[in-house]
């Protein structure tokens, strides 16, 4: 390509940054200091599983979806999550929750453009009003060893999108989920149970055999998915797991 | 090689190009440069790892991309302070051509200006683009042809030979 628009791409390149890089010194820095940050973060996570054990063993919920709300629905937690900031996914989902592997993070995209798994559902409508409520989302994902060849993934990928919202909003969100599975891809989707963990979830089984969990804890929302052929149970108690570690 | 010297490296050799593309993605050099380092300070916590990759650049390149789009999300908060404390101080400017061509990257739907600023800014192949974005690549060709031709019409160019991808 030779055309006006390259050279100007070119010339894009040697773009100056606004300040000079930070150093690799820095930036090293910066990374341990965040190792550290998230061992705590880590370290109060597990404290909090156990409370929750320690206190709880009753299934929450009744196993059906709830009323639709129009507004913003104040927390049933009672204490806030100790995950304020965009770094949750690491925290929710590890690989020693998945079994056996040789477990690596991917860099796998999990969707593109608007920032919310359900939107490429309703095609042309986004499908969610509470959006531009959402604070920031972390994701993370683990695969079974390096990838096999550069064309594709044949080794099952276990996911896990962790979003915040402002407060109240969470609940409505969720709310967006069901309409958007009902709303726009009843063929390929259908919303099969819910409250089985947090302040309220909801259990999403796409056409074939795969299953999607959506944990709402206060104002975090966890999406986890499984490969397909993980089943009910197993989707359920990985979404049972992410909703302690945001409580 | 050390992990250090590898890494440190790694991050000289590649920090300028993954500014170029995060700068051309969000249109905002200052939250470009910031993704770029926070991508960076990550794969250092996972340097044992991600130096084994096959493209360690792929990953970070990833990683600065979500963290930019999520960072979007705060905007509304950087208005408020903006509006609060009033502008940064200047910083020396791109030059025109560079302003107009950022200012048009900004009015692509999103999945066209990804494509063009990963084959163009970021040399991917069209394989390696469809990879990175989950679609297949066929896609990625049409969102690249799209893309150019939205761009020489905002920015006013002729592509006669508009034969690329």
């Amino acid at each position: 390509m030779s055309d006006p628009l390259h050279e100007m791409l070119r010339e894009l390149r040697n773009a100056p940054a606004p300040a000079a890089f930070a150093s690799p010194a820095a930036v090293r820095r910066r990374g341990r200091q965040r190792s550290q940050r998230a061992a705590v973060a880590a370290g109060t996570a597990v404290l909090a599983v156990g409370a929750a054990v320690g206190v709880t063993m009753v299934p929450s919920g009744t196993g059906r979806p709830g009323p639709v709300s129009s507004g913003p629905v104040a927390s049933r937690s009672a204490a806030p999550s100790p995950l304020t900031s965009p770094d949750a996914a690491a925290v929710v989902l590890r690989p020693a929750d998945l079994g056996p592997g040789d477990w690596e993070e991917t860099g796998a995209e999990l969707f593109n453009g608007p920032l919310w798994f359900w939107a490429y559902l309703c095609a042309g409508d986004l499908g969610t009003s509470t959006l531009e409520r959402q604070l920031w989302l972390d994701t993370i994902s683990y695969r079974d060893g390096p990838r096999p060849s550069p064309f594709g993934d044949t080794k099952p990928v276990y996911s896990v999108i962790v979003e915040r919202y402002e407060p109240g909003w969470a609940a409505r969100n969720l709310t967006d989920v069901r309409a958007a599975v009902n709303r726009c891809a009843p063929d390929e989707f259908a919303v099969v149970s819910g409250g089985f963990a947090g302040d309220e979830s909801v259990l999403v089984r796409q056409h074939g055999d795969r299953y999607v969990a959506v944990v709402r804890v206060g104002d975090l929302i966890a999406t986890v998915l499984p490969p397909p052929g993980r089943g009910e149970q197993f989707t359920i108690g990985l979404a049972r797991v992410a909703a302690d570690r945001l409580s | 090689m050390a992990d250090t010297e590898s890494f440190d490296e790694f991050y000289r050799a590649s920090r300028q190009r993954l500014f170029v593309a995060l700068c051309a993605l969000t249109g905002d050099a200052g939250e470009a440069q910031d993704a770029v380092h926070e991508a960076f300070a990550r794969a250092w916590q996972r340097w044992d790892s991600i130096r084994g990759y096959g493209d360690p650049e792929a990953w970070v390149r990833t990683v600065a991309r979500r963290i930019a789009v999520s960072r979007w999300r705060r905007a509304r908060n950087r208005l408020t302070a903006h509006r609060r404390h009033g502008p940064p101080p200047a910083l020396p400017g791109p030059s025109a051509s560079s302003v107009a061509l950022r200012v048009a990257l900004a009015r692509l739907p999103v999945e066209q200006r990804t494509a063009v600023v990963l084959h163009h800014l970021c040399d991917l192949p069209v394989s390696e683009v469809a990879r990175e974005t989950g679609v297949p690549e066929g896609t990625v060709k049409a969102r690249l042809f799209r893309g150019r031709r939205a761009l020489a019409e905002l920015l006013n160019v002729d592509l006669s030979e508009d034969s690329h991808v």
